[in-house]
């Protein structure tokens, strides 16, 4: 079947393989050292064909694996870290900024600047050398992927959120809307007590 | 501004309300008690007029009705009788203030624009109050810090903030905010101030708050 990441498709999945394993490694180094976890989860998918296409079209771009893998567009891998803690977030951002060959396209902070509807996570684009072709026919290749890192709190609204089936703009779901932010907002109070107790705790 | 006038002698009523109109008010005119409970209860008014002497019913039977829906639009009373049992019986039932008939046009103005100053103070008492300290907003209505973001807090941790916020510049020691805010629960551990405070500093932080709070139990904490 031809597909929208054609012959590249085994390089996009070993790519994402090779990061999820060097996220996994340094979790493991951070553990030996007598640390929790850095995550609790740690979700990867390659994104799907009609998904794929869909956002090709969005932009007007034709359905080609250089169109899909080499810059237009980043997020063919994903990765999603879900932390329990909010220090954990950006444990795990400083170890990704360190890993070689791995270098930061694009940085979305919205724990800081929370989107309107409530939404917080921290998106980064990054781009890593791999030794696979890629779609412009560089070997070693260089390979595109996302990573959200939220925690817990902040997953389990936005999956509530993608859940509910309502028009995000129209102004008749003012009040759900604002709900729904208010819940965000109470859920982001949560997170950071549940900080402080943890630091109370480390620090007796 | 809408002024709801409520008179019987019709003379009065039509020169009252073309005052008024002139003045720049909207005037609504009715010429018993009944009809002013109707309008009071239909419409929204800012301030409203009545005499006392009505058919139907009287300006103080009135003016208890519309109290009792809740409505606490600034009311004169207005009467012929300079009686005191008048004026007691009117105030008591709620009447904001109290005109003698025959009272000066000037008068009748500077007492409405009295009682509509009155009536906006109470309204704003009703909205809910912000206090702003460096980039921050407290939502004290809805229990939540705004800077870049917003973060909702709990009761103790909102007004904790409060106390802080509405006293900048003085600094408060832990036994003094658990005084003021634990007193009811005298078996909790005072270090629940030192948690509350950490809270709120964590808080702020994740707002985007361009100031925290400063200090411990002892010394005493403050906004900074």
């Amino acid at each position: 079947m031809e597909t929208v990441y054609g012959k590249y498709r085994d390089g996009l999945v070993m790519t994402l393989d090779d990061l999820t394993k060097r996220i996994e490694g340094y979790n493991k180094e951070y553990v030996a050292e007598g640390n929790e976890p850095l995550y609790y989860h740690l979700i990867t998918r390659i994104k799907s064909e009609d998904s794929m296409i869909s956002k090709l079209d969005a932009r007007g771009l034709p359905h080609t694996p250089e169109e899909a893998l080499s810059g237009s567009i980043y997020d063919a891998c994903g990765i999603r870290i879900v932390c329990c803690f909010i220090k954990d977030i950006f444990e795990n951002i400083k170890r990704i900024r360190e890993l070689p060959g791995v270098r930061i396209i694009r940085e979305k902070d919205y724990l800081a600047n929370a989107k309107p509807n409530g939404y917080r996570s921290y998106h980064m684009i990054i781009s890593v050398e791999e030794p696979y072709e890629d779609a412009r026919g560089n070997c070693p290749g260089i390979w595109y992927a996302e990573i959200q890192l939220r925690t817990i709190a902040m997953d389990s609204w936005a999956a509530l959120e993608h859940k509910m089936k309502y028009k995000k703009t129209v102004s008749d779901n003012d009040l759900i809307v604002s709900e729904l932010r208010r819940c965000a907002d109470e859920l982001a109070a949560c997170d950071v007590s549940m900080q402080t107790i943890n630091d109370m705790i480390n620090n007796q | 501004m809408k002024i709801l006038i409520a008179d019987d002698e019709i003379n009065l009523r039509t020169m009252l309300a073309a005052h008024l109109k002139h003045a720049g008010y909207e005037v609504t005119a009715v010429s018993d008690g009944e009809e002013a409970v109707e309008a009071a209860s239909a419409g929204s008014f800012d301030v409203m007029v009545f005499d006392i002497m009505m058919p139907n019913k009287d300006g103080v039977e009135a003016l208890k009705e519309i109290r009792e829906k809740g409505i606490m639009t600034p009311v004169i009373l207005s009467t012929a009788k300079g009686d005191t049992e008048d004026k007691i019986a009117g105030l008591d039932a709620g009447a904001d203030d109290y005109l003698t008939k025959p009272f000066s046009m000037g008068e009748l103005l500077a007492r409405i624009r009295a009682a509509a100053r009155r009536g906006a103070q109470n309204v704003s008492v009703q909205i809910p109050p912000v206090i702003t300290f460096s980039n921050v907003s407290l939502d004290t209505a809805n229990a939540e810090i705004t800077a870049v973001n917003t973060i909702s807090l709990a009761t103790k941790e909102m007004r904790l903030l409060e106390v802080l916020a509405s006293n900048q510049g003085r600094s408060f020691t832990g036994e003094e905010l658990f005084g003021k805010l634990w007193n009811d629960e005298p078996d909790t551990s005072t270090k629940v101030v030192e948690m509350y405070v950490n809270y709120l500093r964590n808080k702020l932080l994740a707002v985007g708050a361009l100031c925290t709070i400063t200090g411990d139990p002892d010394s005493g904490y403050a906004l900074s």
